[in-house]
C-alpha cells in the first residue's frame, strides 16, 4: 500500500490511532508520521479546520475525515473510534496531534492492556514525564484528579490525559456526548460507571511555547468545570 | 389605578387571552399554552391588586410581597436557564450526530494508498 513503517512484527497492524486535529497543519504531519513508524494505523479526524490540516495529514499517510464544522475534540475522537471499530480495530489509540504526545508510548499502552487484561490503558504524565509543564497548569490537573476522584470514585493520577488506549471491547463500551474539551472527565466516568478493568501507563507528555499558546488556558478550567457540573444535573 | 397598573394590566391580560387563543385554535400545544395563559394572568392580577404579593407572600412565609417577586423571578430564571441549556445540548447531540453520519461516509485513505477507484474507500 505504498506505507512506510519499521518491521514491527505487524504486533500493532490492527491497532487504530485516533488523532483529532484542528488547526495543526504545522505538526501533525510529524505526529502522523511517528505513529505510522511505530506500525499503527492512523485516523486524522479534521475538526473543521481552516488551515489544511486534513490534507496535510491525509499527505503524510493518514485516513482522513473531515468534520464540515468545528464540533470539539470530544466529537472529533468519538467520530474516530467509531470508524477505528468500523474498520476491526482490535485496539484504539488517542493521540493528540499538537506534539505533545509520543508515540513511543503508543507500543506500552497496549501491551498493557495485555498485561493487565485491562479494557482501558490510561497514560499518566506524572507517572512518567511533564516536560516543560507550568506551574500553573500542574495545579489545575492535580484539581481534576481531585475532581475525578470525588465525582466518579476512580483514583487515577493523571485526569485529563489524551494519551490513551482501549480494547475494542472498551471503545464500543464509550460513548463520548460531550463535544469540548470536558468529553476526558465523561470518559473517566463512563469507564467508572461501565466496571471495565482500567489501568495506568507512565507516559511522556512534552509541552511547547506554541502547543501551550494554542492550547487550552489553565484559566479555562473554570468553564470547564461549569460545564461538566452542568452535564451532571441535565443528565 | 397608577399610571403603571392602567398601561400594564391590559397588555398581560392581553397577552393571556392570546395565549389561551393560541391554544384554542390548535396553534400552540396545551401545555405550553395553558402555562403561559397562567403565569400572564398571575402578572396581570399581581399587577392590578398588588395587595396580594403580600398576603401571598405572608401565607408562604416571606416577608415581604416584593421579595416573594424576587424570588420568583429569580427562581424562574434559573429554571428557564436549564430548560434552554437542556435543550441546547440536544441540539448540539443532534447536529453532532448528523455531522458524524455525512463525516463517515467519505473517509479518505492515505494519500499514497495503491488504488484510488471512487469508492474503493467507502466504510462499509
Amino acid at each position: 500500500m505504498g506505507r512506510s513503517q519499521q518491521d514491527t512484527g505487524g504486533e500493532l497492524d490492527s491497532v487504530w490511532v485516533v488523532i483529532a486535529a484542528y488547526n495543526e497543519v504545522r505538526r501533525i504531519g510529524h505526529a502522523v508520521r511517528s505513529v505510522i513508524d511505530v506500525g499503527a494505523q492512523v485516523v486524522v479526524v479534521d475538526d473543521g479546520s481552516t488551515d489544511g490540516t486534513g490534507d496535510r495529514a491525509n499527505a503524510a499517510g493518514a485516513w482522513m475525515l473531515r468534520h464540515p464544522v468545528n464540533l470539539g475534540q470530544g466529537a472529533a475522537l468519538q467520530t474516530g473510534i467509531h470508524f477505528a471499530l468500523a474498520r476491526g480495530a482490535s485496539a484504539i489509540v488517542t493521540f493528540d496531534g499538537d506534539g505533545q504526545h509520543h508515540a513511543e508510548d503508543i507500543p506500552r499502552l497496549v501491551a498493557a492492556l495485555h498485561e493487565h487484561h485491562a479494557d482501558f490503558a490510561l497514560g499518566s504524565r506524572f507517572l512518567g514525564r511533564a516536560d516543560g509543564i507550568p506551574w500553573s497548569r500542574r495545579l489545575v490537573l492535580y484539581g481534576a484528579v481531585l475532581f475525578t476522584r470525588l465525582t466518579s470514585g476512580l483514583r487515577v493520577s493523571d485526569a485529563h490525559n489524551g494519551l490513551r488506549a482501549m480494547t475494542r471491547h472498551g471503545a464500543s463500551a464509550l460513548q463520548i456526548r460531550l463535544n469540548r474539551m470536558e468529553h476526558a472527565s465523561e470518559i473517566l466516568d463512563q469507564i467508572a460507571a461501565s466496571g471495565l478493568r482500567f489501568v495506568e501507563v507512565p507516559v511522556r507528555i512534552s509541552y511547547s511555547a506554541e502547543s501551550l499558546a494554542k492550547g487550552q488556558r489553565s484559566s479555562a478550567a473554570f468553564r470547564l468545570l461549569a460545564r461538566l457540573l452542568l452535564s451532571k444535573v441535565t443528565g | 389605578m397608577t399610571t403603571f397598573q392602567i398601561l400594564v394590566t391590559p397588555l398581560l391580560g392581553g397577552l393571556a387571552a392570546w395565549s389561551a387563543l393560541r391554544v384554542a385554535r390548535r396553534e400552540a400545544a396545551v401545555p405550553g399554552g395553558v402555562f403561559w395563559t397562567a403565569v400572564w394572568s398571575a402578572a396581570a392580577a399581581l399587577v392590578a391588586f398588588p395587595g396580594g404579593t403580600v398576603v401571598l407572600a405572608r401565607w408562604l412565609g416571606i416577608g415581604r410581597g416584593a421579595d416573594l417577586v424576587l424570588y420568583a423571578t429569580t427562581l424562574g430564571g434559573f429554571a428557564a436557564a436549564l430548560y434552554f441549556h437542556t435543550r441546547y445540548q440536544r441540539l448540539e447531540l443532534m447536529v453532532t450526530h448528523l455531522m458524524r453520519r455525512e463525516t463517515l461516509r467519505e473517509p479518505r485513505p492515505p494519500h499514497s494508498a495503491c488504488t484510488d477507484t471512487p469508492g474503493s474507500s467507502s466504510l462499509r
